[in-house]
């Protein structure tokens, strides 16, 4: 208290030199991504997004796993639909192990993403679409949620 | 980069800043005053649940239950040190004399883990170069060590120089030169010595 | 994940946050350090997730970006506006007056008289001693403010030079 009017007007302009060192640093990796279409570097690569949506079901993390969809795949699938698809894989797995996700496919615009989990019980494949929406890679709205687990492939 | 995801994790973070500064001022001391290793740890819990709540992996509600949670049960872990019927004892430990009138007190130097060369860096550190001048060294809640010394190794003061200042010296301390029982902090009970 | 990324990512992050600190500065920007340091555990968790990708590295901006800058203007405003600035950081309690500790600020610290006795040790101060404290507050992390009464405060040469004073007037 009392450092006098010298601390006030360090902080006072430290203010505006850190609201530019953010918006610096956002310029930059936004213009990264959208400038140099980075696609892995400042942004998720698909492998990451793949297993973290994953994850995210295994683990029951809904409103984590849908904020991993586009914004269309949000808005036209609904909660209920993403939990059952989480319950389901639950059921099935267990506690989770490993995830593993590698692209298997490349369409236009669209990668096919071939994610293994591994749970104590058994283990699951899912293909997942993803896209690129807003520099980052999201999940599309697949036809069905719920048949993603696909048939049950033993231990 | 979703726009809007930005704005939810700035909200967020907004969010958690309001709680934490919440917590931390209704946390009184612990936070801003000693802050022992168990304090150190509930710093990183809260850490850990808030970031889960920046990022969106929780929900804010699910978050500040965890942050609420463990701030009350801090909180009530204060009041029962405070209260301090052995209960301090056994959440922070006590006091302990690794130095004594010169002499290392191997007993203590044990329960906190030092050896010579530590106890001795420390009271360089203190500005201590004659063991003798030491009353008393302990270690204390924090983990740091203070050190007590002797009557004639303490600074002159202005009450030993001059007259006037004798004068309100003996108003003061009501003229004992001893300090009674009550005064002491550096009594064996006090320190928590049970030897 | 590409090594590559890790390590470019670390490295963007590290100069990110470094300068976000140098700007914030060291006890300038709050008072409140107890604030300072829970942030400190705060936004080094944040990074993890973005140096390994998780999360999109933007996350990361945001996230430690409105920290900062909340932490500064709660700053300016606390050193601005005294009410504010009891209201968020708190006014330091005196815990002990004139030798005696005061039972309304421990209660409200949770201090008991052991912690204010191993504070004051901290500071060379023994029980004995707490006859020649005016007042004792607490600051930062364990550090006590001490104000001595004006006659257990260290002699200065003035005093010396009036016992000198007197010694040279006393005929011996």
């Amino acid at each position: 208290m009392g450092e006098g009017a010298h601390a006030v007007e360090a902080l006072v302009k430290a203010l505006p030199i850190a609201t530019g060192v953010v918006l610096l640093a956002l310029g930059l990796v936004a213009g990264s991504v959208f400038g140099l279409n980075d696609e892995a570097l400042f942004v998720s690569p698909p492998e990451i997004v793949a297993q973290e949506f994953v994850r995210a079901l295994a683990h029951g993390h809904i409103g984590s796993a849908r904020s991993m969809l586009t914004r269309d795949g949000q808005r036209d699938t609904s909660n209920e639909e993403i939990r059952r698809t989480s319950d389901d894989l639950r059921s099935r797995l267990g506690r989770l192990d490993d995830v593993d996700a590698s692209v298997v496919e490349r369409r236009l615009d669209t990668l096919f993403l071939r994610t293994r989990v591994q749970g104590e019980r058994d283990t699951a494949e899912l293909t997942l679409p993803v896209i690129r929406e807003f520099g980052e890679w999201s999940i599309t709205r697949a036809s069905d949620m719920a048949g993603l687990a696909g048939p049950p492939t033993g231990a | 980069m979703d726009p809007r995801d930005l704005a939810l994790t700035a909200a967020r973070a907004v969010a958690v800043y309001a709680v934490m500064l919440a917590v931390i001022r209704f946390s009184g001391k612990r936070t801003i005053g000693m802050f022992s290793a168990f304090d150190f740890l509930v710093a990183l819990m809260l850490g850990e649940v808030v970031d889960e709540i920046i990022y969106g992996s929780v929900s804010m509600t699910q978050g500040f239950i965890g942050i609420a949670v463990i701030g009350l049960l801090h909180y009530g872990n204060s009041w029962l040190t405070y209260w301090d019927h052995g209960f301090g004892h056994l959440l922070e430990g006590s006091p302990t004399v690794v130095l004594e009138k010169g002499q290392l007190h191997y007993p203590g130097m044990r329960a906190e883990r030092m050896n010579e060369k530590d106890v001795l860096s420390e009271l360089r550190l203190h500005g201590v170069d004659d063991l003798r001048e030491v009353k008393v060294a302990v270690i204390e809640y924090n983990g740091q060590l203070s050190v007590i010394r002797q009557d004639w190794a303490e600074p002159v003061q202005k009450a030993d120089v001059g007259l006037a200042m004798e004068e309100q010296k003996r108003i003061d301390t009501g003229g004992d030169e001893e300090p009674m029982p009550e005064h002491r902090t550096d009594s064996p009970d006090r320190l928590g010595r049970t030897e | 994940m590409s090594l590559f990324g890790i390590a470019l990512r670390a490295f963007v992050a590290y100069v990110f946050l470094l300068a976000l600190i140098r700007i914030s500065g060291k006890r300038i920007v709050s008072e409140a350090t107890g604030m300072q340091f829970v942030l400190a555990i705060i936004v080094g968790d944040l990074v993890d997730d973005a140096i390994f990708a998780s999360i999109p590295f933007a996350q990361l901006i945001v996230a430690a970006g409105t920290l900062t800058l909340l932490q500064l203007t709660v700053a300016i405003v606390a050193m601005l506006d005294v009410r504010a600035w009891k209201i968020l950081e708190g006014a330091p309690p005196i815990l002990l007056e004139n030798g005696i500790p005061r039972r309304g600020a421990m209660r409200h610290q949770r201090i008991n008289r052991k912690e204010i006795a191993s504070l004051l040790r901290l500071a060379g101060i023994s029980a004995a001693r707490w006859a020649e404290i005016k007042r004792a507050r607490i600051e930062e992390e364990g550090i006590v403010a001490v104000m001595f009464h004006e006659w257990a405060k260290p002699a200065q040469r003035n005093d010396a030079e009036w016992v000198k004073a007197r010694m040279r007037s006393r005929p011996s």
